[in-house]
């Protein structure tokens, strides 16, 4: 089987140059430039680029950021209270009853920035190198936690920690892609198939995880007369922000079946499978332990509390692996439908599942617009629009997204500037 | 420098967000955080949690009787001498009388006579029969010699069985007058010191040397025949005795005996915190547990042995009857002496030689008179008193000052009947650090935040008795000063928890939990925002129902108090 493959490989690589052309003109993928044929993106996408079969440059940074309890006008509306000291009790409660009833304090962002070079060898083979900066980071407060201030405690009198963690990390990077694009299976007009696949050189900057735990598993005690907490906080953090402190590497995997003739593609893209090891990260523990009638006795026990040191080590982190799965059809040479599936598989950071719906409308084919819809994710329903220049040479996208509400009701917010130049 | 692009892209991104949705005032930001629905959320806040436990009683030497909880008071110990007042009075000496035969005074003038007559001394003194040897302390032998002869006679005694505490053996001269010669005697009288004196009884071989000039007077022929006679008698203490003591052969060795030992004020101290319970209650169960100790060689029987206890007189001495002498015990409230038989009702009580004896006896009474005797600032004595008799008939030693120690151990159990208007507990106090909120969020909780509160004071009562708990608090730190009469105070309706149901020895059967919730005003609320506030709990203990006012404490029995307040506090629904 593999030999099979390689005899393709092959294969391609000689007799491509006259596979496009065996294509309708009246296709309506052909009614796209190849090079934009691939859906829009927020997320992470290492192939975006290479997929571009021009020799060109790329300027690049994103992000994708979100939480289940705050928009951002509650964002602005901490900060003026923070920023005029004037932060109440009854502002505090409020922000947490925010979070809706029954669910964690959820949170999760990705960044990226950088630079793009590559271009296309012969008809199927493009290679792309980046050098990228990017930041991972999430946040859970377990609901057991949240639920210990938003529901009260005439109810229920324990509370668990669950899984309420923290966890951040940036790097820098450098990866090199390649895409090849095999010959039409059956006939001249048949399926497609791409293969991408690359790795990236990463050094971690900076880190830093919080994890509370329950000692012993007994869970907090907060009743009518007594309160009963047993808690650890484990914190790992790099001191500070800098090159050398470590390694690792990634690597990025994609399959993408299309038809031309039809206008329709699929997609698979695994994306971030890799460990970063940071060197120089302190390990502290802060042990919190109370059990007493007097609720002073928690404030005070809180306010002598400190984290300690108990070592410097190496931590091995896992990436957020994701798995996409993408699907896009030209309905017309107006009119582009995309959806993809981001799922989650693994990784030290809590990503949730999310699903992008994007159309994109070509009026003026190098003037597209882009509306779409992103379900799930931890902001809520996002409602996504982007404005493109499409050319042969030049390249400008701007998307933005709104989840969870539009503009200042928004729970998160999405955002991608791209500015290529390509030969 | 690779980061530049994401930095600024998100800084960017932060500047638009914070323009654009920046609130233009405090108060929108406040309605902004407000904006989720209107809702009320219940919190629970600590008021005060007490447990009235055996522990908090703060009882040492704590123990059982039974699955009732008991103090054991400190133990004293009571001296009772049992030979000090040992001495035999009036002994019996034989007699003797000494005979001549006429023909002994049918000699011529001038001719000398000498006799010498032995006799057993003591052989007629039953009282001696049972005693191999003894030692006097004191005492003196009067051996009066009478003579009815003409002539004058020298005589002398010796008292072979008696040996002075040098070891030689006691004997005394002296000279007959000379009698009229009518019949009639003279007499002189020789007074032995029998301090110190070692007795013999079956060795006490006395002797009579007589020594005349015989005058050839006729007179003497009539009587010659109980011509001399000797009589005596002898009263002595006694320092020590052996033998087969036997108080049937000797009733000496049966005495009236009586100690006492004052009962320190610190004996209930063990009472801890309870003594201010007990002040206004009845003891229903106290044992003494008696354990004699007997320091002579010989056994002891004790017989009409009682306990009591008395009012040291401010002297400290014994209060006694000015006719009897007997002490004058504490009565009960029919005018009987508090007083308790050992080791009961016509019983007597033998301690074998250089041996113990336990007894334990109930004496709930008397002790709960020595309490409250105590606890009221009075002087306290338990006295006993009874007779002693020393000696089995078998071999014994017995000294005079040998005595039966009693070491006395009183517990109390908690056992106790309340009287109709209750008794209070002592107040416990509680120091809290409150939520130490600023001014500003103490307005904001009491102004914006509170819609209602109730306090809720629940009592989980597992004493036997009926209780009323209140509970106060205030805002500060009033350590251990009761702050229900403090201005500011809050005070929260008395609970009434009914006495759970109990056995007819006041044991309780069933637990009885009882919630009483009031309604609170804000300011009611406010001490508990504040850095720190002092609550006071105070129970008063009722008798139940089930045995008569009697309320036994058994050891797992408490009092659970619980006091929180209820807090209800909205949200969102700004407008």
């Amino acid at each position: 089987m593999t030999r099979a493959w390689s005899l393709a490989l092959v294969g391609s690589l000689v007799a491509g140059a006259a596979v496009a052309q065996t294509v309708p003109d009246g296709s309506p993928a052909l009614q796209v430039p190849s090079a934009y044929r691939r859906g829009p993106q927020f997320r992470i996408d290492p192939f975006r680029h290479t997929a571009v079969p021009q020799w060109g440059f790329v300027i690049e940074g994103g992000g994708i950021a979100g939480n289940n309890a705050l928009n951002l006008s509650d964002i602005g509306a901490l900060i003026v209270l923070a920023d005029s000291d004037a932060v109440l009790t009854s502002d505090l409660l409020n922000a947490v009853a925010l979070v809706p009833a029954g669910n964690a304090a959820v949170g999760d962002g990705q960044a990226e920035g950088g630079l793009y070079v590559g271009g296309p060898f012969g008809e199927h083979v493009s290679v792309g190198i980046t050098a990228q900066g990017r930041a991972y980071g999430s946040y859970v407060v377990d609901r057991d936690a949240v639920a210990m201030l938003r529901e009260g405690n005439s109810v229920r009198q324990t509370f668990d920690v669950g899984q309420t963690t923290g966890t951040g990390l940036g790097t820098g990077e450098l990866g090199v892609h390649a895409l090849v694009r095999l010959e039409p299976i059956g006939s001249q007009d048949g399926a497609r198939l791409s293969v991408g696949f690359g790795g990236r050189y990463i050094e971690p900057l900076a880190y830093g995880r919080e994890e509370t735990t329950l000692r012993d598993d007994v869970p907090i005690l907060v009743s009518g007369d007594s309160i009963a907490a047993h808690v650890d906080l484990h914190a790992e953090y790099t001191p500070d922000v800098e090159f050398g402190r470590g390694s690792g590497y990634a690597v990025d995997v994609l399959v993408r079946v299309e038809w031309p003739t039809s206008g329709l593609y699929l997609e698979a893209l695994a994306t971030n499978l890799g460990k970063v090891t940071v060197d120089g990260v302190e390990r502290s523990t802060l042990a919190f332990s109370v059990a007493t009638t007097d609720l002073g006795e928690v404030v005070d026990s809180l306010d002598t509390a400190d984290f300690i040191v108990q070592d410097t080590t190496s931590v091995s982190v896992s990436l957020p692996r994701v798995l996409r799965f993408s699907a896009g059809a030209w309905a017309n040479r107006y009119l582009q439908l995309d959806a993809s599936a981001s799922l989650p598989i693994g990784g030290d950071f809590d990503v949730p599942v999310a699903v992008d719906l994007w159309s994109t409308w070509r009026f003026m084919p190098i003037l597209p617009i882009r509306l779409g819809l992103v379900l799930g994710g931890t902001g809520g329903i996002g409602y996504t629009a982007g404005l493109g220049v499409e050319t042969r040479h030049f390249y400008l996208g701007m998307l933005g997204g709104s989840f969870g509400g539009l503009f200042k009701d928004a729970t998160g917010v999405a955002g991608r500037f791209e500015l290529g130049v390509f030969f | 420098m690779r980061t530049t692009p994401t930095c600024a892209t998100a800084a960017i991104a932060l500047v638009l967000v914070h323009a654009a949705c920046e609130p233009s005032s405090i108060t929108d930001a406040r309605n902004q955080l407000g904006r989720s629905a209107a809702d009320t959320v219940r919190y629970l806040l600590p008021l005060a949690r007490d447990t009235f436990d055996v522990s908090d009683l703060e009882l040492t030497g704590d123990t059982v009787i039974g699955d009732l909880l008991a103090v054991s008071l400190a133990s004293e110990t009571v001296r009772f001498p049992v030979a000090d007042d040992l001495r035999i009075d009036n002994a019996v000496v034989a007699s003797l009388l000494v005979s001549f035969p006429p023909e002994a005074f049918q000699v011529p003038g001038g001719t000398p006579l000498d006799t010498v007559v032995s006799y057993a001394g003591l052989v007629d003194e039953p009282r001696l029969q049972g005693i191999d040897s003894l030692r006097t302390r004191s005492g003196t032998l009067r051996v009066a010699t009478s003579n009815r002869l003409v002539e004058s006679v020298a005589y002398t005694v010796t008292l072979n069985g008696l040996r002075d505490a040098a070891g030689v053996t006691l004997s005394g001269s002296g000279v007959l007058p000379p009698a009229p010669g009518d019949g009639s005697y003279v007499t002189d009288v020789l007074t032995f010191d029998l301090a110190g004196v070692t007795i013999v009884p079956a060795s006490a071989d006395f002797s009579l040397d007589l020594s005349m000039v015989v005058s050839g007077s006729a007179l003497n022929e009539p009587n010659a025949a109980n011509a001399v006679l000797q009589q005596s008698v002898a009263d002595f203490a006694v320092e020590w005795l052996s033998g087969p003591l036997d108080p049937q052969a000797t009733p000496e060795l049966s005495q009236a005996v009586e100690g006492h030992a004052e009962i320190p004020p610190s004996s209930v101290d063990a009472l801890g915190k309870f003594q201010d319970v007990i002040r206004d209650v009845t003891i229903e169960t106290a044992v003494g547990a008696l354990r004699f100790q007997n320091g002579a060689a010989a056994p002891v029987e004790l017989t009409g042995f009682e306990l009591g206890v008395v009012e040291l007189t401010p002297a400290g001495t014994v209060p006694r009857d000015p006719v009897t002498g007997a002490p004058i015990y504490e009565t009960d409230e029919f005018g009987n002496p508090l007083v308790v038989p050992v080791p009961g009702p016509g019983q007597s009580l033998v301690i074998g030689r250089l041996a113990e004896a336990t007894v334990s006896v109930a004496m709930a009474p008397l002790v709960d008179r020595m309490v409250h005797l105590l606890l009221d600032g009075h002087r306290a004595a338990v006295v006993g008193g009874g007779t002693a008799a020393a000696g089995d008939g078998q071999p014994s030693y017995l000294r005079w000052d040998d005595s039966v120690a009693v070491e006395v151990d009183v517990v109390v159990g908690l056992d106790v009947t309340v009287p109709p208007a209750g008794v209070a507990y002592p107040p416990q106090n509680e120091v809290n650090e409150g939520l130490d909120l600023k001014p500003e969020d103490v307005a904001d909780v009491l102004d914006n935040l509170l819609v209602q509160a109730t306090a809720s004071a629940e009592v989980h009562n597992a004493t036997p008795y009926e209780l009323e708990v209140v509970i106060a608090y205030v805002e500060g730190d009033f350590g251990e000063t009761d702050v229900t009469m403090l201005p500011g105070v809050v005070v929260l309706p008395a609970v009434r928890v009914a006495a759970p149901a109990v056995s007819a020895d006041g044991r309780v059967v069933t637990p009885v939990v009882d919630t009483v919730e009031v309604a609170v005003s804000p300011s009611d609320v406010e001490p508990l925002l504040k850095a720190a506030y002092t609550t006071t709990v105070k129970v008063r203990l009722f008798a139940g129902d089930g045995a008569n006012g009697r309320a036994a404490l058994g050891v797992d029995d408490r009092a659970i108090v619980k006091a929180t307040v209820v807090a209800d506090v909205k949200r969102g629904g700004a407008q």
